[in-house]
């Protein structure tokens, strides 16, 4: 069968290595033919359709299998998912002062809004991520995760409208129980539509987009609360503002419309059904998961809680020890935000462009180590270790996310970056609190030489990932090179079989 | 700074031998108590007995005196005398307008080393600007604390302390504690100032002060005025100098400390403090705020002395010849300004000597060596492993081909 070249890897010679199935690349296409290797599930008999299309689909623009559909549709579409939610997600820290004061809470019970979200994420993304793969389907789950957004944000915003400080709360949960799983199905599409073509630059654009969605609410939730009217009562301005975030989430929720007609022609035009392997994941297939996958996960969660949990708390780091002003010290603190939203698409071209995303990992991983040691010993301006970790950051991102699509059969994806995000999640709730205990009692010294030893983990992990992988040939960290001769092989090799049938 | 660790290696094994030298250096004996004030004045009144608490600290070569008062402005004498020094109080000059010589130590020439710091004015600022620090365009209200009525104060000789309460307005109280030591150590709360044998921690509780009658700034925040005197004229001017650190281990998220120093031969004293107050009861980083220094004012025209405080009783006008007023400010911007918590608390240290250096302790060097060591030789030897295992296959591979 196509799917696994994971489970019996030993004995299979790369030349006809499945994970590098090639069902989806076209032979008329021009676009670079950078293979990532994942598995379509495709056999000799599930053939694409490659002839010509007629009416709309005869143009580039309108070829579901052109670089130009891909890159202009898609791809802008598949960023702007999730962009309603990341614009959500912090509003309430964007508008902290303003939710205490208009709804009269204290710091505890505003951080409800933020424990409500992240603590049942560390179990719904790995059902969202299930369902997504069993139940929903890709187009109409994003549409279910992306209403359930949707819906949160509204009963959140008419909380505040109506002076319902539970109402709110209850907001944030039914927007809890889209938020990360929106991620998840976003990834799921970046999968489905780039997968052996610019995957690695394509998961970098989406961290980008994301980041401008967190950058711009930062900045224009108080402008436009104060913008509201004055003599409205201040709940309902608080109210007003959080509507103009539900615009954003209807706006998320047109484009996933959008996609899900425009993945739905593809899949007609293309035939694309008929080349899956009608496989469905199982729960119990989660014990076969392979055990590069679950290095993978341990990787993403000991590299992200050096960097978020620490960024949360970063603020009086900067202004104590470097004698910032507090402006300053925001400003270096989310450095890494800003960089990121800039640097990933272009490391993920990079990445896209010389493969060996194992080694990128642990470049990425040792470079954060490097920025911490830095904070922790050094009094060497932080603005330029910061902007280093920001680098390296989207240097890890993305390298490593697109990993879980080499390794797993399309039916199991879902899952898999689902569960990866549920053990994110459980490593960044566990570790904020972690860190708040070692900060409190210990400093921040102690604190780096935490988030140092952390890294190192990471980095042990990396190079086991690595040695797996060499030991098994499972081809994480192919070069370019090798990926684009081992597709042309498998394309000679699926020919011959063509024929012969 | 960046090579601060490197050169900390072999502070580490200083720090272990001054510990052990400093095991030989006796501790000191405590002693607190509130000098009885015996003249009629003090006893016709109810509750008539001033503040003048004395804390005497008996070691094998010498005593060190603190004399912790609010009568008058409030203030901290210090004084190392020889061991049979004894304290003699004129309560009836003391009581009026604290006339020097009021208060001395017996016989004069016991007195090796004196010095004193007091707390002149407690300033309320508007900071319409919120930047967190007084800016000349900011209006402001002074008061002096030798205005204040103080109350009783209380004394606790197990821990050796004493607290001094004074009333301002309807319900606002500044609340003083000193506390004397015996031998080196650290509070359990914060900020974990060290303290040494010679050595006492003063802790400032500053709480609902905001004068809502006269001013009623909407943006009030708080500054105090100190002051302090010594005796010698030779050894330098009063200085201050911040030290910067990258261990915050003590005080989470203060890598500073701030030395004012009142230089002598062959000891001088100093005022110790970290840039950090608290603005509820419960010291915990979270309702930790910076603290703002000014600029240290030493030129003796430009300062204020307040009318009356113990410290006119001990030294004679031209016996002061090095004095410093410097300002500190608490409150940062965006916290809410000083009505948030109608609080905010300070802790210094008053000692005689050089003011202790804040050293990486053991603990930090094995946290850091076990959390980074073990991971980077795991790290580094497997990687080594690897790539020897890896070169070796290689030959062997390309001699079965050959």
């Amino acid at each position: 069968m196509a799917d696994d070249g994971n489970h019996h890897p030993q004995g299979i010679p790369h030349s006809i290595n499945s994970n590098f199935d090639d069902d989806f690349e076209k032979s008329d296409e021009n676009s670079p033919l950078l293979s990532s290797g994942v598995p379509r599930g495709a056999s000799c008999n599930d053939v694409e359709y490659r002839g010509p299309l007629t009416g709309c689909g005869a143009w580039k623009l309108c070829d579901p299998r052109s670089a130009w559909h891909r890159y202009t549709f898609i791809l802008i579409l598949t960023c702007l998912l999730s962009f309603g939610s990341y614009y959500c997600y912090d509003t309430p820290s964007a508008l902290e002062e303003v939710i205490k004061d208009d709804m009269q809470i204290d710091t505890s019970t505003y951080e409800l809004l933020y424990s409500l979200y992240s603590w049942p994420n560390v179990v719904l993304c790995f059902f969202g991520g299930f369902l997504l793969d069993r139940v929903f389907g890709i187009r109409i789950g994003t549409l279910v995760f992306g209403g359930f957004v949707l819906t949160g944000q509204l009963i959140f915003a008419l909380g505040a409208l109506f002076d319902s400080w539970i109402c709110m709360v209850a907001g944030r949960f039914v927007f809890g129980l889209g938020g990360e799983n929106l991620a998840v199905a976003q990834n799921t599409y970046a999968v489905t539509w780039f997968k052996e073509k610019e995957l690695n630059m394509v998961f970098g654009l989406q961290l980008s987009f994301s980041r401008i969605g967190s950058t711009l609410n930062m900045n224009v939730n108080k402008p436009i609360y104060d913008s509201i009217n004055n003599d409205l009562l201040p709940y309902q301005r608080l109210g007003y503002t959080l509507l103009v975030g539900v615009a954003m989430c209807v706006f998320s929720v047109i484009c996933g419309i959008v996609i899900g007609i425009l993945d739905f022609r593809a899949e007609k035009l293309l035939n694309r059904n008929k080349a899956s392997t009608g496989e469905v994941i199982r729960i119990r297939d989660i014990k076969d998961f392979p055990a590069n996958l679950w290095l993978i996960f341990l990787i993403c969660v000991f590299y992200y809680i050096t960097v978020f949990p620490f960024i949360t708390i970063g603020v009086v780091f900067f202004s104590e020890k470097y004698e910032l002003t507090p402006a300053a010290a925001n400003i270096v603190n989310s450095l890494v935000y800003f960089i990121s939203a800039g640097a990933s698409p272009i490391f993920g071209f990079i990445v896209d462009k010389t493969g060996r995303n194992i080694f990128w990992v642990i470049i990425g991983t040792v470079i954060t180590l490097g920025c911490h040691l830095t904070l922790a010993f050094t009094f060497i301006t932080p603005f330029a270790v910061m902007s280093v970790m920001g680098l390296a950051y989207s240097i890890l991102a993305c390298s490593l996310w697109p990993l879980v699509a080499f390794i797993m059969p399309e039916h199991q994806l879902g899952t898999s970056y689902g569960f990866m995000q549920s053990i994110q999640n459980l490593g960044l709730a566990v570790v904020s609190i972690i860190v708040g205990v070692i900060v409190d009692g210990s400093g921040y010294l102690i604190l780096e030489v935490f988030m140092c030893a952390m890294l190192c983990v990471a980095i042990m992990f990396s190079v086991l990932l690595y040695l797996i992988d060499a030991s098994r040939g499972t081809g994480l960290n192919f070069s370019a090179k090798e990926r684009r001769l081992i597709k042309e092989a498998k394309k000679r090799e699926k020919e011959m079989q063509t024929s012969c049938d | 700074m960046a090579f601060r660790v490197g050169m900390d290696v072999p502070i580490v094994f200083c720090t272990i031998l001054t510990l052990l030298v400093k095991g030989f250096v006796a501790d000191r004996e405590l002693e607190i108590i509130n000098k009885k004030c015996d003249i009629p004045k003090c006893n016709q009144t109810h509750d008539g007995q001033p503040n003048l608490v004395h804390i005497k600290g008996t070691g094998e070569n010498d005593t060190i005196h603190y004399l912790w008062s609010s009568i008058g402005a409030p203030a901290v004498i210090l004084a190392r005398t020889t061991l049979g020094a004894n304290l003699t109080v004129n309560w009836k000059d003391l009581l009026d307008g604290t006339k020097t010589g009021s208060l001395s130590f017996q016989p004069p020439e016991s007195v090796l080393y004196s010095s004193a710091l007091m707390f002149t004015k407690l300033i309320e600022y508007n900071d319409t600007s919120d930047d967190g620090t007084i800016q000349s365009k900011d209006a402001r209200m002074m008061t002096e604390l030798e205005s204040l009525t103080w109350q009783k104060g209380t004394i606790n000789s197990t821990d050796c302390s004493a607290v001094l309460l004074g009333k301002l307005g309807d319900n606002g109280t500044i609340s003083m504690k000193l506390t004397g030591f015996g031998k080196g150590g650290r509070l359990t709360t914060l900020p974990h100032l060290q303290y040494t044998e010679n050595s006492t921690q003063l802790d400032v509780t500053m709480q609902n002060v905001m004068n809502m009658i006269y001013t009623n700034y909407t943006n009030a925040r708080f500054a105090l005025e100190m002051v302090v005197v010594g005796r010698d004229n030779k050894s330098g001017t009063v200085n201050i100098k911040e030290d910067t650190s990258i261990d915050d281990q003590y005080t989470p998220g203060t890598f500073s400390t701030l030395n004012v120093r009142l230089p002598d031969s062959p000891l001088g004293s100093y005022v110790q403090w970290k840039p950090v107050s608290y603005v509820k009861k419960g010291r915990t980083m979270e309702n930790a705020r910076h603290v703002y220094e000014y600029k240290l004012e030493t030129t003796r025209e430009n300062i204020d002395m307040p009318q009356t405080s113990i410290v006119r009783a001990f030294f004679s006008p031209k016996e002061i010849e090095q004095i410093g007023a410097l300002n500190v400010s608490f409150g940062i911007t965006k916290d809410g300004f000083y009505k948030k918590t109608n609080y905010v608390s300070w802790s210094i240290a008053i000692g005689y000597g050089d003011p202790p250096e804040e050293y990486i302790s053991l603990t930090v060097y094995i946290v850091i060596s076990v959390g980074l060591g073990i991971p980077l030789l795991i790290v580094v030897f497997g990687g080594t492993g690897v790539c020897i295992s890896k070169h070796k296959e290689k030959k062997r591979k390309s001699l079965q081909s050959n």
